[in-house]
């Protein structure tokens, strides 16, 4: 059974259309990442998901029930928007409350120690630093114990070997068999947890599949060299990296590699897969013709 | 309930986790009796008449506030909309607030009480008292709707200054801090229209010798079912199509 399913999603503010005919799917034991730029529909998306808007039209299922049923509420968790708590509580008590409202959850002492938030769980929620605030946030979501979790921009705050360990615990996770929907602005960060992802560009999800479906749909290869004779390069589009050195896309690396040895002199010549976020970055500089 | 229940025992440790607040809200109904009503308090009939006003004063004070000020600031933090994705009905967080505030109004009123006691002659039997509790918890629920009604329409910063215009602009028209016969003819008149002098008049039935009236009972339910009813629409034009 799917964890989620979502079709024919579309949401309006006053006239414009910010959510266009949205469709994926989550399965059982996977993570799907939802990524695109600052506007591109993810909290609009997100915030319908979690039933605080209500699509214009589109159907939501989460493990085939309609996602506005109360009793789905007790089939996904997801994590606090912006990791703001109320003042005056204490850690432990907001996880104990979040766990207290789900039918199976983890005991929060564990998840505590997983999460390694145990230092402050006698803290005020208010003395905490953005990570802890962030590491919290996970813990809210994980300690329900559900078979699908959302995590919107669930690393933010935190530093690398933090955001390591929270990694490899979402691994973990994914491998009993539970199901995330990711929004991350982190690429590495949706590479490393992501089986499949859609790119949101204008409400739309303009491309969809693993990371390396998308870097092969793409071929675009990057070829970097030095070079003292650019001017007898001119018909190539080069991007300057620094004094001497540049680097051109190229869909047809073989043939430029060629072109380019033919035409001048070249030192420390590298063919490699353009970067992700270059990736989308060219998808959104051709956001016309998407 | 079992879910109300728990939503107002975290609403209190939010509550009592803040330390500074709860003591404001708690002693100021009792620093302002003893600064301004202390005076008048001579005798039994007079301390008993003020300990009714100043106990439905300090129970309408939290019940004014939790539901106009707090909800305003619950609006504008993410937490709110969190609690929204837990497997909580909106009739649970609804009950679990009324359950939280409605002691914390019992605390300031117990307190005020306590201090009208240590310093006038005012008396009141057990039976009075606990009889008082219930029916300000139940004569303050229309009030809980006309300030819901603000925390709704303003933003945090507008609701606190706007809560207190009109919190303590009803109390003082219905009588709550000068007894209304005490009042000028023409605030007399516009006192007996009031949502608080009929809150009022309930407390004075169980703090002095007054006769029990009915009247006084039905206009606080025709006043809930205007509240409830705006209440209800307001929520409905500003929330358009979120179902927060």
């Amino acid at each position: 059974m799917k964890s989620l399913e979502v079709s024919g999603l579309k949401h309006s503010y006053s006239e414009k259309q910010v959510i266009k005919d949205i469709e994926f799917f989550i399965e059982e034991g996977e993570c799907y990442s939802l990524l695109g730029p600052n506007g591109a529909g993810k909290s609009t998306c997100i915030s319908i998901l979690l039933n605080h808007l209500v699509p214009d039209s589109g159907e939501i299922n989460i493990f085939g029930k309609a996602h506005d049923l109360f009793e789905t509420k007790g089939l996904r968790s997801c994590t606090p928007q912006d990791a703001r708590f109320p003042d005056g509580i204490k850690t432990k008590k907001v996880l104990d409350f979040v766990a207290s409202l789900y039918s199976d959850p983890i005991a929060p002492q564990s998840i505590a120690k997983d999460l390694k938030i145990e230092p402050f769980l006698n803290q005020k929620v208010q003395v905490l630093s953005g990570g802890q605030r962030s590491l919290l946030s996970l813990a809210c979501a994980f300690v329900a114990n559900t078979k699908l979790v959302l995590l919107d921009e669930p690393t933010t705050g935190l530093d690398i070997e933090t955001r390591f360990h929270v990694w490899k615990y979402i691994k973990r996770y994914k491998d009993k068999g539970g199901s995330v929907l990711l929004t991350s602005h982190h690429l590495e960060e949706a590479e490393f947890l992501s089986d499949r992802l859609g790119f949101l560009y204008q409400g739309k999800i303009v491309k969809s599949g693993s990371f390396a479906e998308l870097k092969k749909e793409t071929q675009v290869k990057k070829i970097s060299f030095h070079s003292n004779d650019s001017e007898k390069l001119q018909s190539y589009s080069l991007e300057t990296i620094n004094e001497n050195y540049f680097s051109i896309e190229s869909t047809n690396p073989e043939t430029d590699v060629k072109g380019i040895l033919n035409a001048a002199r070249i030192e420390d010549l590298r063919v490699e897969d353009i970067g992700l976020e270059k990736l989308f970055h060219n998808m959104i500089a051709r956001g016309d013709q998407l | 309930m079992k879910n109300s229940i728990k939503v107002a025992i975290f609403k209190w440790r939010e509550l009592f986790g803040q330390p500074a607040y709860v003591a404001g809200t708690l002693l100021f109904p009792s620093l302002f009796f003893l600064f301004f009503a202390l005076p008048n308090a001579d005798g039994e009939d007079a301390a008993n008449l003020l300990m009714g006003s100043f106990a439905a004063y300090a129970f309408l004070g939290v019940i004014f506030f939790q539901f106009g000020v707090d909800i305003a600031n619950e609006k504008e933090n993410p937490w709110f909309r969190f609690q929204s994705t837990l497997p909580l009905k909106t009739i649970h967080i609804f009950w679990g607030r009324v359950i939280a505030t409605s002691l914390f109004a019992l605390l300031a009123e117990l307190v005020l009480i306590f201090t009208v006691f240590l310093t006038t002659e005012a008396s009141i039997s057990v039976l009075n008292l606990v009889l008082l509790s219930l029916s300000l918890v139940v004569a303050s629920i229309p009030f809980a709707f006309l300030a819901r009604i603000i925390g709704l329409c303003f933003s945090a910063r507008a609701a606190l200054p706007i809560t207190n215009i009109i919190y303590l602009s009803l109390a003082f028209l219905g009588g709550m801090w000068i007894p209304p016969m005490a009042l000028p003819k023409s605030i007399q008149k516009i006192s007996e229209l009031t949502p608080t002098r009929d809150f009022v008049e309930i407390a004075w039935h169980f703090t002095t010798a007054s006769k029990f009236e009915w009247k006084y009972v039905y206009s606080l339910g025709a006043w809930f079912v205007g509240f409830f009813i705006l209440s209800s629409l307001v929520a409905k034009v500003l929330q358009g199509k979120s179902r927060l």
